[in-house]
């Protein structure tokens, strides 16, 4: 799917006083977009929740872990499902694109009692392979048998 | 996702049946655990709701090219793993 990215090929070049009346007037959209975004979460964190029965195993680098394990002593956990298959020769680069995002947020997360954890179905031994290449330090479990996403 | 599924050309994402083409398919997924050491699932979000947790979007965003996707086959067909661009490719050449 694309983006509605519009691409001037002659753009309008205007005087200081006119472009900066004209970034002004985005200025307004662009803070009645924040204050919708605000209210958009807000409704997003007022979503009902539903308990979690099943029993998730997964394989990561201390052995296994329940889901509980995956709080890391925290008490708001994040799974990013990262698309890389069992026998894959690399992981996803659209998912590699997101997740060079996520070492800076970890520590950041921490702070405000986030766990953000990364599950894929490859065995463990092709994550950790792929996770040195690129250089990432976060968690990433494998999950052979089940799909977490709920 | 089942083989059936599959066969269909269908699968169940972004809450609809629709197609997609891997047999993986991303999401994020968030989950509280109480006291007692109940666990709650709070949230999901896919396709591109994922897009938020990209900075570099947000970055392309304030640039007067944008994501620039027009003409690619889906709007990440330019990304690659980040070992792999090359010293100053530009990918995406249309």
């Amino acid at each position: 799917m694309s983006t509605a990215t519009s691409k001037r090929e002659s753009p309008k070049v205007v005087p200081p006083a006119e472009w900066l009346a004209a970034r002004k007037e985005l200025l307004k959209k662009e803070k009645e977009f924040t204050r919708l975004r605000d209210e958009l979460s807000r409704q997003r964190r007022e979503l009902p929740w539903e308990k979690v029965e099943k029993k998730y195993v997964f394989d990561g680098p201390q052995g296994k872990e329940t889901l509980a394990d995956l709080f890391g002593g925290r008490s708001q956990l994040i799974v990013y499902h990262f698309m890389f298959g069992p026998g894959w020769k690399e992981g996803c680069p659209s998912c590699s694109f997101i997740s060079d995002h996520i070492d800076a947020s970890v520590v950041h997360l921490a702070a405000r009692d986030v766990r953000l954890t990364v599950v894929s179905r490859a065995p463990l031994a092709e994550l950790e392979a792929f996770k040195k290449r690129m250089g990432w330090q976060f968690h990433w479990v494998s999950v052979i048998w089940q799909r977490l996403q709920l | 996702m089942t083989q059936e599924e599959l066969g269909k050309g269908e699968v169940y994402y972004n809450y609809a049946m629709q197609e997609f083409p891997s047999e993986e398919r991303p999401g994020t997924s968030v989950f509280y655990k109480d006291g007692a050491g109940n666990i709650f699932h709070t949230y999901s979000s896919y396709a591109r709701g994922l897009d938020i947790l990209i900075g570099a979007y947000n970055w392309l965003d304030l640039a007067p090219k944008g994501r620039d996707e027009e003409g690619l086959k889906h709007g990440m067909a330019w990304v690659r793993h980040h070992d792999r661009y090359g010293e100053g490719n530009i990918v995406g050449i249309k």
